[in-house]
């Protein structure tokens, strides 16, 4: 394939993603998003992905301080615990793993029910039946998808720090006061949080974006379905991890 | 009614080449003609569900082509259309299904709308099917749901996309005396793709063959099978047209009428 195949490819792509997020946008602003389906999506994608993330995010927290229990007793810096795990779970450790676990969790199904939709024609019937997509179908999903991902994030924050404090209570023996101080002594703050949280909203757009606009687009049946929801997942996984980059730089103020 | 004037469409290759179609007020046409002739582009594009490159379509004397997505929305509340692999939504039932447009509407209040779909189940034979699931149907009981759900909000105009595909004999007949029912009890307009050609000459107004992408023909069905034209001949050498229609008036009640002693469904 050419070069400048790929990059049709690519830009059809990205305008795919683009279209989705206007037509969210468009149904928001004009309030005529289905409120009904937004619900349903928001109690589907989002509440049901709690235990998971709950799960993820407690075992991450207490890893980062079995990674980090050797250099902290070597150099005796058990009060910088707090610090060291807030740093990592607010800016980094947060967002992404939100983000992976809603793209692998939430994202395929949306790309799956969407694909399915496309491919049985259901769509079409919407149309047919004067009833607009965007409204009923695209928006609902990309706003509980974002949603998911922001609340879904400060969520797994707060169970990770959690994680880290019960962790290193056990392993180091530091008290949760101790841990608590680490992470308020000043060197932490509401920018640390704010950085997470804009990072979780960018993933949510490019999770919702991607995955909505790759089931639209699923054609030949089945094996349509399947490949759809496989470039979905992966695209976004790359596209979490180039946006993270891209913010965490400019975030450096260059 | 539908005019349809010069209608081009291709998809990578040319699809429809110029089509002209008129199907008049309350009549019952159906659109034949071989495999991959634009049959089913054709009528996606009178939906309003497709966009010509080129040509004119016009419902009720209104053009649905060049229209911005609101206009066009008010312009298919006056058309019903019944898909080809039908098209229920899975994840409501079948009463959700057919309440399902009414109530997006938002034009009638809940109770009207309940009795408008029990009344509807009933026209098609499957009067208290409200709450069942629509994976729990027959493939002809899907079909019937679908041209019930196209009819329910009694649009005008009604596009049937191979409404007896996969059905047996005795069901496809239930299926077009079911259409003539349509026809008579809603006065709607119908333009009909089927590949059962004996059954559906035998209900329809009118035949229009579609070859290649154009309208070849277009009449009452005499003069379409008088048709000199060698496409129009070969594609219909083996029709049989019985004296006699052999489908029966349509009664809801056939679909539920007990069975004969010894006798059973599958």
């Amino acid at each position: 394939m050419s070069v400048r195949a790929r990059i049709g490819i690519l830009m059809a792509l990205v305008g795919g993603v683009g279209v989705v997020l206007l037509q969210a946008l468009r149904a928001v602003l004009k309030r005529s998003l289905d409120w009904e389906q937004l619900e349903e999506s928001l109690v589907r994608l989002g509440l049901h992905s709690l235990p998971v993330i709950f799960g993820t995010a407690l075992f991450v927290g207490g890893i980062m301080v079995i990674q980090s229990a050797p250099l902290m007793t070597r150099y005796g810096a058990h009060s910088l615990l707090g610090w060291g795990a807030g740093f990592g779970i607010l800016r980094e450790v947060g967002p992404i793993l939100t983000g992976l676990m809603i793209s692998g969790r939430v994202g395929s199904n949306n790309t799956a029910e969407l694909g399915t939709l496309q491919v049985t024609e259901q769509i079409n019937g919407l149309r047919a039946l004067a009833i607009d997509p965007a409204d009923y179908l695209v928006a609902p999903r990309v706003v509980a998808i974002v949603l998911t991902t922001v609340l879904g994030t400060i969520f797994a924050m707060v169970v990770a720090l959690c994680g880290a404090a019960i962790t290193g209570q056990i392993l180091l023996g530091v008290h949760p006061v101790t841990f608590w101080n680490g992470l308020t002594g000043g060197m932490l703050g509401w920018p640390d949080f704010t950085h997470g949280v804009v990072k979780s909203f960018v993933f949510g757009l490019v999770i919702a974006g991607t995955s909505t606009s790759f089931g639209l687009h699923a054609r030949g049946g089945a094996p349509g379905v399947g490949r759809a929801v496989n470039e979905s997942v992966v695209l976004s996984a790359v596209a979490i991890f180039v946006m993270d980059a891209l913010i965490s730089f400019a975030s450096q103020g260059h | 009614m539908i005019e349809v004037e010069r209608v081009y469409k291709s998809f990578g290759e040319p699809v429809l080449r110029g089509v002209n179609l008129r199907v008049g007020r309350g009549r019952l046409v159906g659109l034949v003609g071989p495999p991959a002739s634009g049959k089913s582009v054709l009528l996606r594009i009178i939906a309003g569900l497709l966009e010509p490159e080129a040509g004119s379509v016009r419902v009720d004397g209104e053009e649905m082509v060049g229209l911005n997505y609101q206009q066009r929305g008010r312009l298919q509340g006056r058309i019903g259309m019944a898909f080809q692999n039908i098209a229920l939504f899975d994840h409501l039932s079948v009463g959700e299904n057919l309440a399902f447009p009414l109530r997006r509407q938002k034009a009638l209040p809940e109770a009207e709308i309940n009795g408008r779909v029990s009344a509807e189940l009933a026209a098609v034979g499957l009067a208290g099917f409200e709450e069942r699931a629509v994976q729990g149907l027959s493939g002809g009981q899907k079909r019937r749901v679908g041209i019930a759900r196209a009819a329910i909000t009694r649009p005008p105009v009604l596009l049937y996309d191979e409404p007896a595909a996969g059905l047996d004999p005795v069901s496809t007949s239930r299926m077009f005396a079911l259409l003539v029912d349509q026809k008579k009890r809603l006065k709607s307009t119908l333009l009909v793709v089927s590949s059962d050609l004996d059954r559906l000459f035998e209900v329809t107004d009118e035949v229009a063959v579609l070859h290649n992408g154009r309208v070849l023909c277009q009449g009452p069905l005499g003069s379409v099978l008088s048709s000199q034209l060698p496409p129009v001949r070969e594609f219909l050498a083996d029709v049989r047209v019985p004296a006699v229609s052999s489908v029966p008036p349509y009664d809801p009640d056939s679909e539920r009428a007990p069975l004969p002693p010894g006798a059973f469904l599958l």
